[in-house]
């Protein structure tokens, strides 16, 4: 079971995804995150604090989501990852390979928004 | 012990399937090594629901055999009756959105093996368990 939780401001989408990334989850969340990509913000931050599986389908999904956003000149950052999450990052040595952050509050600072 | 599941290899059975073989497991396995069961068994039931039918087949059928021998290994079966495939060697690159999966099974299960037997194809991984892992049961 999957939940979407979205909030945005001027720059920064976020969207909380709570529960699982497989391949159930992924089908359902794919079209529902597609007009997230198209929106008008630069940054995408996806909060992943409370998924509590991910297998290689999850991580597909994030990389495809990068792809996108990339193309477009944007970005995705993970925001707090689990520990789940970061178990199967690492399984694959890809957990460096997305921009994260612990505190969704600090993204403005990060990324020297100016709003 | 030995339990089978057989199902249509569509998506949201799939995730089934592996939440009721994690159930079985859950009562017999501490925390630490189930997320490497779960991981691999997802991977290898995903594969069939993406990989192992093409449009042409009118059904798709997955089934999953768990083999337990207590205090020392656990062996999970997954069958499919699609086509016959080889199981990739290498990991993609960073920017591959797919591909992964066999990868996973290999790193967290102690043994991978893949059979063609009577036009079905068998995924066969073996995890050996360490006495300390086991619940008392």
């Amino acid at each position: 079971m999957e939940k979407l939780l979205v909030e945005k401001n001027n720059e920064v989408y976020l969207v909380k995804i709570v529960g699982e990334l497989e391949i159930d989850s992924v089908e359902k969340l794919k079209p529902k995150l597609e007009a997230v990509i198209e929106s008008d913000r630069n940054i995408l931050a996806i909060d992943l604090s409370e998924i509590t599986f991910m297998d290689s389908t999850g991580i597909g999904f994030l990389v495809a989501l990068n792809n996108k956003l990339k193309r477009k000149g944007k970005k995705l950052v993970l925001v707090k990852p689990s520990v789940q999450v970061i178990k199967t990052l690492k399984l694959i040595n890809i957990y460096h390979f997305f921009d994260q952050i612990e505190d969704i509050d600090k993204i403005e600072d990060i990324y020297k928004i100016v709003s | 012990m030995e339990f089978v599941l057989e199902s249509n290899a569509e998506t949201k059975q799939i995730r089934l399937i592996v939440v009721a073989i994690m159930a079985i497991l859950k009562r017999l396995l501490k925390e630490d090594i189930l997320y490497d069961l779960e991981v691999a068994l997802s991977e290898a039931c995903t594969n069939v629901a993406i990989h192992a039918y093409s449009d042409s087949y009118e059904e798709k059928k997955i089934k999953v055999k768990l083999k337990i021998e207590l205090k020392k290994v656990i062996i999970i079966e997954v069958i499919d009756w699609g086509d016959e495939f080889s199981l990739p060697e290498n990991l993609p690159d960073e920017y591959s959105e797919s591909g992964r999966g066999v990868y996973i099974m290999r790193k967290v299960m102690d043994r991978l093996e893949y059979e063609r037997i009577n036009n079905q194809n068998y995924i066969i991984m073996h995890k050996s368990v360490e006495e300390e892992e086991w619940k008392n049961c």
